[in-house]
């Protein structure tokens, strides 16, 4: 333990050099970090600064009602190294399903973080909470969700909400939502839990890197990143799937795929009329990808189905096309940009080097082009 | 076998394919970053990840750029290939991890990448260590 207290007390880059790790792989760290948190590269100097003196957090993960699928991508992220190095510098001490102790050693170790680093630590929270029947649907260790996010949440210094699930209510709340599922934002707005620093993450499940750039933002910067109005940090779910899609350039030219094999599917023509929700859906999957970054959906020829906005699994089919129109744009941008919510034709926001342009060719392409064209 | 061992045979030129507008937005901000080197001493880098590039537009930057004089391996956390393009001071960074994934690709416009520079605590740690070398060995190699 004294030595876990020692390495808390060091920067992060006073601990690699102990491992032996030179100012080079220092800086490829922090080249690399900055890519994963979506920061610009010329943000290395400052995240290096800041993380030479960075103390080491204590995290307490929680999962609800969830189905894992969010601790399975963020164990499969592809930077084993590198995360690996972020996770030495955290201490994660209480994760249900990745902790060796059980039973009550498990809950033992919760306890005695939240009462040594109170007021410090950080909650990253998979799935939803039941309130229905109070709070019967799901328990751990005996204690309802509600009853140990109340706790855990009380002597937070900040809370990630990971998934779909924990910010939105995800798939337990859809309808009928029979255990009266709810998301953290819900319970912080209803007063059940306390306020608190509030970073929704989410996704069906999240892509691993972005759970674990937003972690590391915490650590980098001893605080939490700029979010929108639904609270996502807006390095991550600042442009839509669409603004960042390689398909793009075939919607600007209203070239769409009919059916899933028909010439347009096979040219790799935009998937917008089979039912892809990348106009109204914010996340970086266009870039970041998924599989080590190997591909995407879209990518793969399948549209995407929006698993980062609310309600997503209650928005209609999969294989419905949008029917809101993506003029005019300035409106919509600007209510966007205001909300910071993917309201309807979000399509039009696009934040890359040349927003002008790209305005003036989306008003080419509203929904009325896009009907002249079938 | 990995990916990239999946022959793909790109298309190009026809209406119907995307053409090379990403490729060609970043060899304008390649452009603009070598002129503002020239100017005041200062370049910038930037991240690949970030910016959506089909196989045919990667590929196509790939051919602009192309191979120059000067490449260099950095062994630290993986491997990281650091290799100036054929236009002077645009070098193409490639961060590996321990397993040879590919974690970070980066362009750089400078003089001479930051990352290839020795810094002075750890030129401080290697005299020590050669001081050390020659007190106990006199200089001597010992395995």
């Amino acid at each position: 333990m004294s030595n876990d207290s020692e390495n808390r007390a060091l920067g992060l880059e006073e601990l690699l050099r102990q491992r032996g790790i030179s100012r080079r792989g220092f800086l490829k760290f922090c080249a690399t970090a900055a890519s994963m948190m979506a920061l610009p590269q010329s943000m290395v100097p400052a995240i290096a600064a800041a993380l030479e003196q960075a103390p080491r957090p204590s995290v307490i993960w929680l999962s609800f009602q969830e189905c894992t699928g969010c601790t399975e991508s963020v164990t499969r992220s592809h930077l084993p190294t590198l995360e690996s190095l972020i996770f030495d510098t955290i201490s994660l001490d209480y994760h249900h399903t990745l902790q060796v102790a059980s039973g009550e050693a498990a809950e033992l170790a919760r306890e005695q973080a939240m009462e040594k680093y109170h007021g410090q630590y950080l909650v990253a929270i998979d799935g939803s909470v039941p309130l229905k029947d109070g709070g019967v649907y799901s328990t751990i260790a005996g204690i309802s969700n509600i009853e140990m996010v109340k706790e855990v949440v009380a002597g937070a210094a900040a809370v990630i909400a990971v998934g779909s699930c924990a910010s939105f209510g995800g798939l337990p709340n859809a309808e009928p939502n029979p255990t009266g599922a709810v998301s953290i934002q819900d319970l912080m707005a209803s007063g059940e839990i306390e306020n608190k620093p509030l970073i929704n993450v989410p996704g069906c499940p999240p892509i691993p890197v972005v759970i674990t750039g937003v972690v590391a933002h915490y650590l980098t910067f001893g605080r939490i990143p700029e979010l929108d109005g639904l609270l996502r940090p807006k390095s991550f779910y600042g442009d839509t799937i669409h603004d960042r899609c390689y398909r793009r350039t075939f919607y600007d030219r209203g070239l769409f795929a009919e059916t899933f094999d028909d010439d347009g599917a096979r040219k790799g023509w935009c998937l917008y009329k089979l039912g892809c929700k990348g106009p109204t859906t914010y996340n970086v999957c266009a870039t970041t990808k998924w599989n080590q970054g190997t591909s995407f959906p879209i990518q793969s020829g399948h549209g995407c189905i929006g698993c980062s906005e609310p309600k997503f699994w209650d928005a209609g089919g999969f294989y419905e096309a949008l029917s809101v129109p993506t003029s005019p744009v300035g409106k919509v941008a600007t209510t966007a940009a205001v909300a910071g919510a993917a309201i309807g034709g979000a399509a039009a926001w696009k934040s890359m080097s040349n927003r002008d342009e790209a305005r003036k060719q989306h008003q080419k392409a509203s929904i009325a082009d896009l009907e002249k064209e079938s | 076998m990995s990916l990239s061992d999946i022959p793909i045979l790109s298309t190009l030129g026809d209406d119907a394919t995307e053409g090379h507008q990403s490729a060609s937005a970043i060899l304008h901000e390649i452009a603009d970053l070598m002129q503002q080197l020239i100017d005041s001493g200062k370049g910038g880098v930037i991240d690949l990840n970030t910016i959506p590039l089909s196989p045919d537009n990667y590929q196509h930057l790939e051919q602009v750029l192309a191979q120059g004089e000067v490449s260099a391996t950095l062994s630290m956390l993986g491997r990281s290939s650091i290799i100036e393009t054929r236009f002077t001071g645009v070098w193409w960074i490639k961060h590996f991890d321990e397993n040879e994934h590919l974690v970070t690709e980066l362009i750089e416009v400078a003089s001479i990448p930051e990352i290839l520079k020795s810094d002075p605590r750890d030129i401080a740690d290697g005299l020590e260590l050669l001081q050390q070398q020659i007190q106990t060995n006199g200089g001597e190699h010992v395995q």
